[in-house]
């Protein structure tokens, strides 16, 4: 294990390129994958299969993303974003033309699961911050990681009309085909991150370690526990609102145009509060940032709940959640990087996510479940409530700089 | 070397919603139904247009509306008699579309299809 002496030297890159090409990777990786209910009455019908079937396939998804993020990342952080993005693009867009043949549930699974569950997890937005982080400089590190999770956002908005618009205008089957061809676009927007991998953004103060070092190192530093604990919460929070707010809203009485806008009003919104973040990050602190925000987080879903719901409520909530959805991603990854370093960050960001994707599950899961069996939401609501002031009060403590294990002795840096 | 900016976020998001713009509106175009088409359609009218004008059209089409979707201007609507897309576009509908499922997406990071959201957003039903 040995210091690095000095930051690698500067490959050629274009600074404009590298961002504006990042953010599309990360927009097409975030939108094919956010059309996919679209697909579920038509794949449903052709297959004569339920509707949980596909709900499976999705969940399955998802999983294999969680899991398969910290391998995704391993693999960048030791052979370069630009190999990773182009197996993951092969391996998305394969998923999602052999789900245009699936007639078995078990090609469905296969497809739709497994390989794309691979194929975003080699090509999602963490790929793309870890390559940002290396490529930017420090002080423009916390704002490419705002853009990357702003474009992400816009991505759900640019892919779900065209998924629906390619569905209508061609069946699904040459949709998903379509958006097959448009992850393979990831070929040619790849190229302006080859030079990510040393990078020019890594500092004096990171020592030099193989993979197995840095991971146990990130686990037993406090910091990093407590951060993947707190992500947990962010992910168990925003997959219960994807899915249970709009019918929790029809519920309460609220016309169901008005409960299907308010998704909109959500993801809109996300896009400005995600990048805003970035900017937030840059210039004050991430774990106080992060522990407001969860903090105003449980403040709007006590508010929501306890005052009458209203139209007006409604869309101001939605506005509220939209502004606090993802901006937890860059003031996360950035604490990561100040915390472990650019060097191992993919991996070890990835470590994070998964945390968040058990939570996102739980979320989707217990909300289902607490439903069936009270008739309310109100349980699992209280439970979302709690677990904000729980994820604020995990970021309180954590030390927002590098972790000794991670930095030349002496040089510790804030 | 200098990075982007503020700028740089402004112009990226401004050409993406062009392209996408353009790209939509290509697909609608190419998404309408035929005009021979009858049965169960997606009519979707100028947001100009008030309800009680929309519904005129509907009828002056030969058809009746069925419901009106989350969707301002977008009915699912019902004609049995041949060519009743190409009088609703007629009639001043912008479009008719098969009727299939429009779902607002907000996967977040995690996407799970959940029945009961999807019957919530589905316009066909």
């Amino acid at each position: 294990m040995t210091a690095t002496t000095s930051p690698s030297p500067a490959p050629s890159i274009n600074p404009m390129l590298v961002i504006v090409c990042g953010c599309l990777i990360a927009m097409i990786a975030f939108g094919a994958r956010s059309t996919m209910g679209l697909f579920t009455a038509p794949i449903t019908e052709a297959n004569g299969w339920g509707r949980e079937t596909f709900a499976l396939a999705m969940a399955l998804q998802n999983l294999i993303w969680g899991m398969a993020q910290p391998f995704a990342g391993a693999f960048a952080d030791k052979f370069g974003t630009f190999r990773v993005i182009i197996a993951g693009a092969v391996i998305y867009a394969t998923g999602l033309a052999l789900m245009s043949l699936a007639d078995s549930v078990f090609l469905l699974m296969l497809s739709g699961g497994l390989l794309m569950g691979l194929g975003i997890a080699m090509t999602s937005f963490s790929v793309i911050m870890a390559s940002f982080a290396r490529l930017v400089p420090p002080e423009k590190r916390s704002w490419s990681f705002g853009i990357a999770t702003a474009a992400s956002s816009m991505g759900q908005f640019v892919f779900a009309p065209l998924g629906q618009a390619f569905i209508s205008g061609f069946g699904w089957q040459i949709a998903l085909l379509l958006l097959a061809g448009s992850v393979l676009f990831m070929f040619a927007l790849v190229l302006p991150l080859r030079a990510a991998r040393g990078g020019v953004a890594r500092d004096e103060t990171e020592l030099e370690m193989n993979i197995s070092q840095a991971l146990s190192r990130a686990v037993s530093n406090a910091s990093f526990v407590l951060l993947t604990l707190g992500f947990f919460v962010c992910g168990f929070q925003v997959a219960f609102m994807t899915v249970h707010f709009p019918p929790l809203l029809v519920q309460e009485g609220i016309d169901p145009q008005l409960a299907a806008w308010s998704i909109g009003i959500v993801g809109l919104f996300n896009i400005v509060g995600a990048y805003s973040a970035g900017i937030v990050g840059g210039k004050y602190s991430k774990r106080y940032s992060l522990t407001l925000l969860y903090l105003a987080r449980s403040v709007a879903m006590t508010l929501f709940f306890v005052l009458p719901i209203t139209p007006l409520s409604a869309m101001v909530f939605s506005a509220c959640m939209g502004l606090l959805w993802l901006s937890t991603v860059p003031l996360t990854m950035g604490l990561v990087t100040v915390i472990c370093g650019t060097r191992y960050m993919a991996m070890l960001y990835g470590i994070v996510f998964f945390s968040h994707q058990v939570g996102s599950f739980l979320g989707v899961w217990l909300g289902g479940r607490l439903y069936d069996q009270t008739g309310t939401y109100d349980t699992v609501w209280w439970i979302g409530v709690a677990l904000g002031l729980f994820a604020a009060l995990m970021h309180w403590p954590i030390k927002e700089m590098r972790a000794p294990a991670f930095s030349v002795p002496g040089s510790a840096q804030a | 070397m200098r990075w982007p900016g503020h700028g740089t976020a402004g112009a990226l998001f401004a050409a993406i919603m062009f392209v996408w713009l353009a790209g939509f509106a290509l697909f609608m175009h190419l998404g309408r139904v035929s005009p021979e088409q009858s049965g169960t359609v997606l009519a979707v009218f100028p947001p100009s247009m008030t309800e009680d004008q929309v519904f005129g059209s509907i009828i002056q089409a030969g058809g009746r509306p069925i419901r009106a979707t989350w969707i301002p201007g977008t009915w699912v609507t019902y004609g049995d008699k041949t060519g009743f897309a190409g009088r609703l576009e007629a009639q001043g509908a912008i479009g008719a579309y098969s009727s299939t499922p429009f779902l607002p997406q907000l996967a977040g990071c995690f996407a799970y299809v959940d029945a009961k959201a999807v019957q919530l957003f589905t316009l066909d039903q």
